[in-house]
């Protein structure tokens, strides 16, 4: 029997499962499903948060062995040779939403073999007497019982054109049962057993006919005759209920997340070890260029930073910025090391460390914490212009390369490894490797636009007028890219028509000047001798190179000066605000401020394996880094020919759109809840057609929602919400080019975006998972409240004259504050809805979506747990707070 | 090597440019025989109202009707054609109550362009007038209009649209100043902007002291700041837009109820308040026409989309005649620009559903008020409009038309950084259309 939609509905018995464990899960626990692996990681997953438990902490007994088999024939059939298992690992229960990441030997994620069978089985005993089962999967899916099929689900249907019926939701929705999400379909059969072991198999199809890779909730689930279904197991007890589900699914992807990062450790040991003889040779090459330089870095023990600043500073006679105390240091650090504020707890942990030890100790525990990652992706996805599109992308989109991107944080990489990763362009390019970066779709010639990316963002050479004629006010030609491109290419490159400055008739000419024709063809010739040189050492390369080994090799070898100390700019900007350099991407005929400070970076840089942490540590370790910051006002011209300009302390900057995003989430601790970035949750789309780029954690894991269909059945309401947010502070949606620096000037929409936005509102509104709801239901003082309120939104305690204001304005009503409401039931992270691009363009589409739209501008429902009228008096508080514009700076 | 200094280069471009403005055409080397004709002068239209109709409206079904089909086999149009007050020239019988005011417009049948039949790329290509380069991003011709002229009022916004956001309408280069403010539904007002429902007048108050106390304090403490200072500015300015004074300007409950329905549905009150938008101030405003509960497919008109297009047409016909009569009466007519486009044109021949795939070699854009020279038809499709057989107009010259129209020269360079670009890709505005 098949119940497309709607199953039968179990009875219903208490689950004994705590919804608050959910809202912990829901927050934290939702890594990215795109293509069936975990291509948008989820940052909030590893926050170190005091006393709770983590995700991984139930250890549940892995009973069931799943085989990966590629090979399988794409034919719609179940008729096939079983082909070989491929890997192996081993889940607690039938219900598996994630395939494993496939790993090359260079630890770089690359595509499986497709379509591949997931097979796994295991011998249970279940009690005597009759069960139900269960089989929700999202195509074709079998389960036996001892070799006997007792359940079969149907291949997927590939959908393209729209104008399907949006298929009906389960309406009345049994608490006990989560329901079956769409595109899937759900069977269940009867079978009586014994009481004795059985064996149970579940098989089910992955990446057929050439679809969107993904499982999207097979499971198997049993029941006694008239109870809840249980996923099945050893000893069944996870509910196939919401909360049951939600959980059962962040266990999963925390394991795949380890699983991942172990195969690609494995898989890349022998890569590890070739980047090993690399830095020695590096370092080698830059010893050899500066014997004095090696010797005064040998003598110094102390920061160079601290000690070439301090002279410069003393020649211009001007004094050091004044230091900046604890609270806001953390706030800082912070923000640069994972791009968040700090938790409250992290706040007040701080604060309780010994005075003389407390800095240090956060800059140990932030270096070694897993959203490091989160906090370098939105400025790498702009540098390297990381431009995916989730609908039938087609404005020179690249692939979602942020999820190697992500794993080369997070297992911090070797800079030159991580550059050299990205010319060679291997592993997947839908499911995240950086062969995404290849793709520039509607382009008709993508590796001049890569070669651009690259030279901008690794040599400070600035080709973007170079690309369709010779540059007027640099040294370059047009020759160049297309030269650069060559080596990308791996042969060749013509230079095709629109790369020109067009003339037309009448005798008119540029006022550029134009020394390529189309048709020309240029070859991989290194153009950048002057900078790099293209002859390197045998030892550098395995095997015969290839062109982009070559250009990889060029780039990123330690005789190419110019690659770390643009890379060490990058950085220390980032960091204090001020380059070197600047523009950062853009080094022709600029001056240099500090010379010698940069060339010492750049060396240590080189000596310690192009570390980015070791380099990060070092700066954030100097004196300099904990001085106030100072407005671009305070700059003074510098005594010295070439040292242009004199910072008394780091320079003022403003929260990117990403981290004021992450920030204000963090501050009250609410989960984003937008919706799952993909149009088509049925999965019935090719990849790079329709992406899936999960339920985004963080907020560099959204994208452009591309609408520019303006189809309100291709609206996504709350992720558009977000979305706001983030344009109206710079963050593009489209990274059609590469950007080293965002526009930081002020316009009246940001401070209305957060005052009067769906974001605004749903940071202030004090709701169920909201944390200041929880803190101010608690036994706590009004003062402690206050106070916490200050630590979680300004990382400080208030001052004695805000303290006092604030608590005038809640005093009253504040000791009947409580009502004896509970609080709500914890509802899913995000709405769902049937409406996929199969059935868009029905009328009900666009009505469903126009609802949606409207819950998603009600925002969050309020608490009843705290009388209104005191409790909008606290809402306006932390409205102001966030509003305020110390928020948005960062000290 | 030695290169040209930025200075240099800049100053040397800006002469060229201008004497080629003289010359009529751009980037021609001074002293070089030129033969296109001079440009025209620039017109004096104050403000523009976009009317986009997504997903490719089929010009044989509404302003440039051909020899009638059958709905399947037969390619043709789909409905009658009817006469309108421009001689000789006819539409569709839908635009029933647009045909006797036609002699305010201008359509031009021959708009085309290459961008293979894909809406998003379609899409950029006629808001930004340039197929995407990977070298920058091209702004949208709203912020473009945003960006040239700026708002005509205090306190309001330059650019506002009534539709999704998206990145072609957005500002590309030219920075998040010049981008728009969007709203979805007219009831709801303008998303960020208006202060939600929940919060009263009263909170608000309450909020605003504790914002400016710590406002103040933050300023006082950060004093010559001048990223610090201009971002309390910016909100000093924010609130004021969030304020009365725009925010009544939503309130369409303030025009008369007969005006009110004359407009009709909420295409209609979207064009009602695009028209209030303009008298206060608001220099663009895109209309999107995406009411897609309609007939599903909006103007997308695949399959079973062509069964309710004529509802759609009928809705377009309602709201267009109704605001060309208002704006008339308001005396804007002459000052507001009315453009009606769309990302391409469909087919004479239906597909198997009885609906229209996708056509860009030809296709139909309409101009009214303004200023320009209306009553007059531009261009000439072959006999099943697959073609132009005369006048084509690129999408440049289409957006050259447009700038012209309001007052700005379609040669003049903005800046991505430091590099020049043409405000259009060569376009030369319709000459005709202007005196």
């Amino acid at each position: 029997m098949r119940l497309a939609n709607r199953e039968s509905r179990p009875g219903s018995i208490g689950t004994g499962l705590k919804l608050g464990l959910c809202l912990m899960l829901c927050a934290g626990g939702s890594v990215a499903q795109g293509n069936g692996s975990s291509t948008a990681l989820d940052g909030k997953n590893a926050k170190e948060t005091v006393g709770e438990k983590s995700v991984g902490g139930t250890e549940r007994e892995r009973a069931v062995r799943v085989d990966i088999l590629p090979g399988v024939p794409d034919k719609r059939s179940w008729t096939f040779a079983p082909p070989a298992v491929e890997e192996s690992f081993t889940e607690p229960a039938f219900a598996w939403p994630l395939v494993p990441k496939k790993y090359s030997p260079r630890g770089i994620v690359v595509d499986r073999a497709l379509p591949l069978l997931v097979r796994g089985e295991a011998e249970i005993a279940l009690p005597a007497g009759e069960h139900r089962f269960l089989l929700r999967a999202m195509g074709a899916a079998r389960f036996y019982v001892d070799d006997r099929l007792l359940l079969e689900t149907k291949f997927r249907q590939p959908n393209a054109d729209g104008h399907e019926a949006v298929p009906p939701l389960a309406s009345d929705r049994d608490p006990q049962l989560r329901p079956l999400p769409p595109g899937h379909e759900g069977v269940v059969a009867k079978r009586t057993l014994d009481g004795q072991p059985h064996r149970f198999r579940l098989e089910a199809f992955y990446g057929d006919q050439h679809l969107r890779p993904e499982l999207g909730e097979l499971s198997v689930s049993v029941a006694a005759a008239d109870g809840p279904f249980y996923l099945l197991a050893a000893k069944p007890s996870i509910p196939l209920s919401d909360a049951g589900w939600l959980t059962y699914l962040a266990e999963v992807r925390a394991r795949d997340h380890d699983r991942a990062q172990a195969a690609r450790l494995q898989a890349g040991a022998e890569e590890a070890a070739y980047w090993q003889r690399r830095h020695a040779l590096a370092k080698q090459a830059w010893q050899a260029a500066h014997p004095a330089a090696l010797r005064a870095g040998a003598a110094a023990s102390d920061n160079p930073i601290d000690s070439l600043l301090a002279q410069q500073l003393a020649a211009a006679q001007v004094p050091l910025a004044p230091p900046l105390d604890d609270a806001a240091f953390l706030r800082r650090l912070s923000l640069d090391l994972i791009g968040v504020i700090p938790s409250r707890d992290e706040v007040e942990a701080y604060l309780a460390a010994p005075a003389a030890e407390r800095r240090q100790q956060a800059l140990d525990r932030l270096l070694k914490d897993r959203r490091w990652a989160d906090g370098w992706m939105g400025y790498w996805q702009d540098v390297l212009a990381e431009n995916p599109g989730i609908l039938k992308p087609e404005l020179n989109n690249s692939g979602p390369f942020r999820g190697w991107l992500y794993e080369a944080f997070e297992d911090n990489r070797p800079f030159d490894r991580v550059v050299t990763e990205l010319v060679l362009m291997e592993g997947s390019v839908q499911a995240g490797g950086p062969a995404g970066f290849a793709l520039a779709t509607q382009n008709d010639a993508p590796y001049a636009a890569k070669a651009q990316i690259l030279a901008s963002a690794f040599l400070g050479v600035q080709l973007k007028c170079a690309r369709c004629h010779d540059a007027p006010y640099h040294p370059y030609k047009q020759a160049d890219t297309f030269q650069l491109a060559a080596f990308l290419a791996e042969g060749p490159q013509t230079l095709p028509k629109t790369s020109t400055v067009p003339r037309r008739s009448g005798g008119r000419q540029p006022a550029v000047k134009i020394s390529l024709q189309p048709g020309d063809q240029l070859k991989a010739i290194w153009p950048f001798e002057s900078l790099a040189p293209a002859e390197l050492p045998a030892a550098m390369f395995r095997g015969v190179p290839t062109d982009r080994d070559r250009l990889a090799a060029i780039l990123t070898s330690g005789r190419n000066e110019r690659f770390a100390q643009v890379l060490v700019n990058r950085v220390w900007k980032r960091l204090i605000g001020w380059g070197f350099v600047e523009p950062v991407d853009d080094w022709n005929e600029r001056p240099v401020v500090l010379p010698e400070l940069l060339d010492r970076l750049a060396g240590e840089f080189v000596a310690h394996g192009y570390d980015l942490k070791y380099l990060t540590r070092r700066i954030v370790s100097s004196e300099y880094y904990r001085r106030s910051a100072v407005p671009a006002e305070k700059r003074k011209a510098g005594g010295s020919p070439g040292s242009a300009m004199v910072y008394p302390g780091p320079a003022r900057r403003r929260m990117s759109a990403e981290q004021l995003v992450d920030s204000l989430f963090q501050a009250v601790d609410k989960p984003f809840r937008a919706e799952e970035l993909n149009f088509d949750p049925e999965g019935r789309q090719r990849p790079g057609t329709f992406s899936n780029l999960g339920v985004p954690q963080r907020a560099w894991q959204f994208v452009s929602l591309s609408n520019e269909r303006d189809r309100p059945a291709l609206s996504l309401p709350v992720a558009q919400s977000i979305l706001d947010v983030l344009v109206a502070f710079g963050w593009r949606e489209s990274r059609q080019n590469p950007q080293s620096e965002r526009d930081q000037q002020a316009n009246v929409l940001q401070p209305l975006v957060l005052a009067n936005g769906v974001v605004g509102a749903r940071i202030a509104t004090l709701s169920d998972d909201n944390s200041l709801t929880r803190l101010c239901v608690s036994d706590r003082s009004l003062s402690a409240i206050v106070r916490a309120t200050f630590l979680q939104t300004l990382s400080r305690l208030p001052t004695a004259a805000e303290e006092a204001r604030v608590t005038a304005l809640l005093a009253e009503g504040f000791a009947a504050r409580r009502t004896a409401q509970p609080a709500a039931v914890e509802r899913e992270n995000a709405p769902r809805t049937a409406v996929s691009w199969a059935n868009h363009l029905s009328p009900q589409a666009t009505k469903l979506k126009l609802e949606m739209e409207r819950a998603a501008q009600a925002g969050d429902a309020p608490t009843a747990q705290l009388q209104a009228d005191w409790r909008e008096r606290m809402e306006d508080v932390v409205w102001a707070l966030v509003n305020s514009p110390e928020f948005l700076f960062v000290p | 090597m030695k290169s040209f200094s930025r200075r240099e280069f800049l100053q040397q471009a800006a002469a060229v440019v201008s004497s080629s403005t003289l010359a009529g055409t751009s980037f021609a080397a001074p002293g070089t025989a030129v033969a296109a004709p001079p440009a025209p002068t620039l017109g004096k239209a104050e403000a523009c109202i976009f009317i986009w109709l997504g997903g490719g409206a089929a010009q044989l079904d509404t302003f440039d009707p051909k020899r009638k089909g059958d709905g399947q086999k037969i390619a043709g149009s789909y409905y009658d054609a009817i006469d309108t007050a421009i001689p000789g020239v006819q539409v569709c019988e839908h635009l029933a109550r647009t045909a006797p005011l036609f002699d305010r417009c201008v359509p031009i049948r021959t708009v085309f362009h290459h961008t293979i039949d894909e809406h998003a790329a379609a899409v950029n290509l006629v808001h930004t007038g340039r197929p995407t380069s990977g070298t920058v991003v091209y702004p949208s011709i709203g912020s473009i209009v945003a960006k040239q002229r700026g708002p005509a009022g205090e306190g309001v916004p330059t650019y506002v649209v009534m539709g999704y956001p998206n990145v072609t309408r957005g500002p590309g280069f030219l920075g998040a100043k010049h981008g728009y403010v969007y709203l979805l539904e007219t009831e709801a007002g303008p998303a960020g902007l208006k202060r939600p429902a929940s919060i009263s007048a009263a909170r608000q108050a309450r909020r605003a002291e504790l914002l400016d106390a710590f406002k103040a304090d933050y300023v006082r403490d950060h004093a010559a700041e001048g990223g610090i200072a201009s971002y309390a500015d910016a909100m000093t300015a924010g609130f004021k837009l969030a304020g009365p004074r725009f925010m009544n300007v939503f309130n369409l409950k303030n025009e008369p109820d007969s005006l009110r329905n004359a407009y009709g549905s909420e295409f209609g009150q979207r064009l009602l308040l695009a028209r209030r938008l303009v008298q206060s101030g608001v220099r663009f405003v895109e209309v999107s026409s995406n009411l897609n509960f309609i007939n599903g497919t909006g103007w997308d008109t695949h399959n079973e989309g062509q069964l309710k297009q004529h509802e759609l047409i009928r809705e377009l016909d309602q709201g267009f005649s109704t605001l060309l009569v208002d704006l008339e009466k308001q005396r804007l007519l002459d000052k507001t620009l009315i453009v009606i486009a769309t990302e391409f044109g469909r087919p004479a021949e239906f597909d198997a559903g009885g609906g229209r795939g996708h056509q860009a070699t030809c296709f139909s854009t309409v101009l009214a008020g303004g200023g320009i020279k209306s009553g007059q038809a531009i261009g000439v499709s072959d006999e099943l409009g697959k073609k132009p057989v005369e006048r084509p107009v690129s999408l440049p010259d289409l957006h050259a038309t447009i700038h012209t129209a309001l007052g700005i020269d379609p040669n003049e360079s903005l800046y991505a950084g430091d590099r020049p670009i043409p405000i259009t890709d060569q376009g030369r505005a319709v000459a005709e259309l202007f005196a």
